[in-house]
């Protein structure tokens, strides 16, 4: 087997972190790396940063159908997305991260998205969607105030517009909007505009002001190494 | 980390997520957007290098 030098090892080394080099090409980087404690501790750093990015995926899987929701809600004017669908998944975890960044660019007053993010927190919040104890669905947040929500409800009553409000802690109340419900099921997302730092509460009301469902959501907070 | 993504540029962004979040391969980041694999490679090295200069950055101004 050849061998590679740190110059090559440097050039591979952001895939080699993401864990996308197979065969040789990989069985060359190990092997450099095995006398060489600079470009050890360059994998080490970069395989760091690598993982950050996987603290931004929520801990639960959205619904089937979520991404393109979420991405036709967000998605930039005039732009057209021609990825196929049966990689649905991999839209899916590009939704989950970066839907706060298509909000940011489709709100001018939000074009600088807040530089808040800290390592070690998780920044999509998932809450389940519940009414007398029982699950009717599930509910996103981004709690940024250049945020998004996203629900996805199903419920055992008549069609009817339903209205979203987050409820602080302290009993304080943001009307994120109102969207319909039909046919027993409901997919929306919004941008919420508001900034959370604590627990909060989702509420689903329908036209008659009747509670439908409601998620609890934690407040964000470190991931446990 | 989320607000460094957001300075990506979105092609290079979505790369560094395909790879990173959801375990694709450089070959297949370029036949899931359309690209030739030069390219696909050329992204993900490009935004994760930026990502960590930007980690870096933040350590620094925050220790």
């Amino acid at each position: 087997m050849s061998e590679i030098d740190c110059q090559r090892f440097q050039q591979l080394a952001p895939e080699f972190a993401l864990n996308g080099l197979v065969g040789r090409e990989r069985a060359q980087m190990l092997s450099h790396l095995t006398g060489c404690p600079t470009c050890q501790k360059m994998a080490h750093d970069l395989a760091e940063t690598a993982d950050r990015i996987l603290e931004l995926v929520p801990e639960a899987d959205p619904p089937a159908g979520f991404e393109l929701e979420l991405m036709t809600t967000f998605r930039r004017p005039g732009r057209e997305y021609r990825w196929p669908a049966s990689l649905a998944a991999a839209l899916l975890a590009i939704a989950l991260v970066l839907g706060g960044w298509i909000v940011g660019r489709s709100n001018p007053a939000a074009s600088a998205p807040a530089d808040d993010a800290r390592p070690g927190v998780r920044t999509v919040l998932y809450a389940p969607l519940i009414k007398d104890e029982l699950w009717l669905g599930q509910a996103y947040m981004d709690p940024d105030e250049s945020g998004w929500m996203y629900i996805s409800l199903t419920a055992p009553v008549p069609d009817t517009t339903i209205t979203c409000d987050i409820i602080r802690p302290e009993g304080s109340t943001v009307r994120i909007g109102t969207f319909p419900f039909t046919h027993g099921h409901a997919e929306w997302g919004a941008a919420t505009l508001t900034k959370l730092d604590a627990a909060a509460v989702a509420r689903l009301s329908d036209s008659q002001g009747n509670v439908i469902a409601s998620a609890r959501f934690p407040p964000p907070e470190a991931i446990p190494d | 980390m989320r607000a460094a993504l957001a300075r990506l540029p979105a092609e290079q962004a979505r790369a560094v997520v395909m790879a990173a979040v959801y375990g694709m391969t450089a070959r297949q980041v370029a036949g899931f957007e359309g690209i030739p694999l030069g390219t696909a490679k050329a992204r993900i090295h490009a935004g994760l290098l930026k990502l960590h200069a930007a980690r870096l950055a933040w350590r620094g101004d925050n220790e």
